[in-house]
């Protein structure tokens, strides 16, 4: 329940700090919205769109670009006024991006007939059924995610429970100090009506490494996580918390879109703005910024120094997606993230004593000398080898899977066994892949394991 | 130039079969220079090749310690004067050929199924070839440690949890029975020293279980306190753990992570098997290759020791019911 007045703490054992340079300063710069605004698609695997624009036709803030053919109510809303310039589609012709041009002076539309905001008071009298409209009509319902899959869940359904991270150990993505500053009685209002909508089992998770949210927040707050990446994701936070196979299926939100959905409720007002980070070692200036959902990449950067050869990631650089210059951040993209490609190759470096080769191992000398952060660069640092059943994998597992069996029974399409070993609980943070010697792509065999099995169920 | 190579053995070209022997070659001078392709978009620097390199720097003060000792046994045994060139010489002219040849039928065993499976040259060898030498006495014949070597390799194929330096060895035993009661190549004093700093080294980088090692010297302990008392005998307690078979092999080849257990929970039974078996061996047999044949016994049952450690760890899980991961009007066909 999250009105209780102490939390518990959560102990994640098996987390890795990624020491890499580039990482946002708390300083928050607004960047003015560009002349084109692009709008993606959610980026989950089970949202089949159903287009209701066209290029040339008129949008304004509010106006329904595309609707879930699966559950038709749940609606993406446009983020800017304007002319749709462009509808770009990507492989198997799917859309990727339907590109806003700006008008000089941009409009909303009147959205539901909820035209006065509502109090923290009326809040209280709202039945669950009229909010999940509310939050349906506001084209806020790709917030929520659910397990095991991700996906946007089924607004007709009651959630076991809902998750809150405030803070995103990722590398680099928001900091929950930066988002919810001067922001805690929104961020309360939000919490009020997620707890409406998940019946009162909400959970919200804090880093203890953030101690200013955590007293700011405490009578919200049901737990403190201790531990690196990725301690604080949703899904961590549900297994640490996880008492029975049904809370399998619970649902979790961001705290970003959290603050969204209260400022719906506030002013009945579609929120356009969002927080993000541009960071990584390819950055000279790595920042906050407070932008309007949509920005292309070339916008967000376009006030920095970039390093030649870059690689540019929509989201942290764990888990988020290689992007160009030209593309644009997804609305839960919220980092843009900037790497050096590097190809450079050097004799024998497995030889070397490595004093200054980050890792996160003891196998170079750098073990002995304090932590320091490097210039991480998107090097594979070494060749794909097979299973050497080393089990450096299980160590840095964050919900005690054992990704080395998991990914031999995935390989003998024994999608069973894999289950029965937890894959569906994996929450594809990278770190069995960033570890692994052998340089098997751990977490992509299991993402698109779970794809499989999200459309297929079980074969076997 | 390499890169000129390289497009030449790249799928669809003329050599493309090449392609295990070309990457083998310069992912062994040069770093990959491959970027990732998938996220994580970063990686560890850690690779299978540093990881048997360490443990092959580790090994390799041993090995010249046991080359050395060679030569000191034989001047010795002559009762000619020892000095260290001259007992180096003899040392490796003995080792060297069983050495060149365990490489050189090892590398071309390694060769041959990697073009047959297209697939990257592992680097094991050069770890198991320089634990294999040292198991041995210097006196058996090139051809046999050859000959049980490429028997061992070919093994290893399939059987996932024997080590096959191991399983050379005891063909090496059963072919010469005598070379079981002559001391292995590395014993001697000379070795102990460098046996210490390979224990720092391995323990430091992690690269062996601390678990095993402690585990199996505790019961090893234990075992020859009990043996004492029910059934006397001369052992002494020292020799048997600083100075022989057993501190070797459980460094080197009970701790190997391939052939060991694979759960961590696992290990501490495994170690404590190991540690029991090879004193009760050593007690019966009076053989220094009883440790090699109570690992062997141990792992044979690795197996079930893991998949017990595993039933138990996942018995702790909460199980995924993937019956409720759908909307009820999917449930009739993605269901179990």
């Amino acid at each position: 329940m999250a009105q209780v007045s102490f939390m518990k703490t959560i102990t994640v054992p098996n987390t890795c700090e990624i020491n890499c340079l580039g990482k946002p300063s708390l300083e928050v710069k607004t960047l003015e919205a560009p002349e084109l605004i692009g709008v993606k698609p959610p980026s989950v695997s089970n949202f089949e769109l159903c287009l209701h624009v066209s290029i040339g036709d008129h949008v304004q803030i509010g106006t329904r670009l595309f609707s879930d053919k699966k559950y038709r109510e749940v609606h993406i809303l446009s983020p800017a006024s304007g002319q749709i310039s462009d509808i770009r589609y990507g492989p198997k012709n799917a859309l990727d991006v339907i590109v806003i041009k700006r008008d000089k002076e941009e409009s909303r539309l009147q959205i539901s007939d909820q035209k006065t905001s509502l109090s923290t008071y009326q809040l209280s009298q709202v039945t669950r059924d009229s909010l999940v409209t509310s939050l349906l009509d506001g084209g806020l319902w790709t917030s929520f995610r659910q397990f095991p899959f991700r996906n946007i869940p089924d607004p007709k359904q009651i959630p076991p429970a809902i998750y809150v991270s405030i803070d995103q150990d990722e590398p680099f993505l928001p900091n929950g100090t930066v988002l919810l500053k001067d922001h805690i009685e929104l961020f309360g209002i939000g919490v009020a009506v997620l707890n409406n909508i998940a019946n009162g089992n909400l959970y919200i998770g804090v880093s203890q490494k953030n101690p200013r949210i955590k007293s700011a927040l405490r009578e919200l707050i049901t737990h403190q996580i201790i531990g690196d990446y990725p301690a604080n994701d949703p899904g961590v936070f549900l297994y640490h918390t996880k008492t029975s196979s049904e809370l399998n299926n619970a649902w979790y939100i961001t705290a970003q879109d959290v603050l969204r959905i209260a400022e719906w409720i506030v002013t009945a007002h579609y929120p356009i703005d969002q927080l993000i980070t541009l960071g990584g070692p390819g950055v000279s200036k790595p920042m906050h910024y407070k932008t309007r959902i949509g920005m292309s990449i070339k916008d967000i950067v376009r006030e920095t120094t970039i390093t030649p050869n870059p690689r540019y990631i929509a989201g942290g650089i764990m888990t988020g997606r290689t992007t160009t210059q030209d593309d644009f951040l997804g609305a839960d993209e919220h980092g843009v993230n900037v790497l050096s490609e590097e190809t450079d190759q050097e004799w024998v470096p497995y030889i070397k004593p490595g004093l200054y080769r980050p890792t996160s191992t003891t196998a170079f000398l750098s073990a002995l000398l304090p932590i320091r952060r490097h210039p991480l660069t998107t090097a594979l640092q070494g060749s794909p080898r097979d299973c050497i059943s080393c089990g450096d994998c299980m160590p840095v597992c964050p919900v005690n899977l054992l990704p080395q069996f998991i990914h031999k029974h995935l390989e003998n399409n024994q999608e069973n066994l894999a289950i029965e070993h937890g894959l569906l609980d994996c929450v594809e943070c990278g770190l069995c892949s960033y570890i692994c010697p052998s340089k098997i792509e751990l977490t992509a065999t299991f993402k698109s394991a779970r794809s499989r099995l999200e459309k297929t169920g079980v074969s076997s | 130039m390499k890169k000129w190579i390289e497009n030449q053995v790249r799928i669809g070209q003329k050599y493309e079969r090449l392609y295990p022997i070309v990457e083998a070659i310069f992912s062994t001078l040069f770093s990959s220079g491959a970027t990732t392709k998938k996220p994580p978009h970063v990686r560890d620097f850690i690779t299978v090749k540093r990881h048997r390199i360490v443990v092959f720097f580790a090994l390799l003060p041993c090995l010249l310690a046991g080359i050395y000792n060679v030569g000191y046994q034989a001047l010795k045994n002559q009762e000619l004067t020892i000095h260290f060139i001259a007992a180096m010489r003899i040392g490796f002219s003995a080792v060297m050929p069983m050495l060149l040849a365990v490489y050189g039928v090892g590398l071309l065993i390694e060769i041959t199924i990697a073009l047959k499976k297209q697939k990257e040259i592992q680097e094991g060898l050069l770890v198991t070839g320089a634990l294999y030498i040292l198991i041995l006495p210097a006196s058996v014949p090139v051809w046999l440690v050859a000959g049980a070597f490429a028997i061992g390799l070919f093994l290893k194929q399939w059987k996932y949890y024997f080590h096959p330096s191991l399983i050379a060895a005891l063909i090496v035993y059963a072919c010469r029975p005598s070379a079981m009661t002559v001391a292995p190549i590395w014993t001697s004093g000379h070795v102990t020293l460098w046996l210490f700093i390979a224990f720092s080294i391995l323990i430091g980088s992690k690269m062996i279980s601390k678990k095993i090692m402690l585990s199996a010297y505790l019961s090893a302990i234990v075992t020859i306190f009990v043996l004492k008392l029910f059934a006397p005998h001369d052992l002494p307690t020292a020799w048997i753990l600083l100075l022989g078979q057993f501190f070797f092999a459980t460094l080197f080849i009970a701790t190997d992570r391939e052939s060991g257990p694979h759960i961590k929970d696992a290990h501490v039974i495994y170690g404590v098997g190991i540690g029991v078996l090879a004193m009760l061996l050593r007690y019966i047999t009076e053989k220094p290759a009883s440790v090699m044949m109570a690992i062997a016994i141990i792992q044979l049952i690795t197996p079930f020791i893991d998949q017990w450690a595993l039933r138990k760890r996942l018995q702790k899980r909460i199980p995924n019911r993937i019956d409720l991961c759908y909307a009820s009007d999917d449930h009739a066909t993605k269901t179990l």
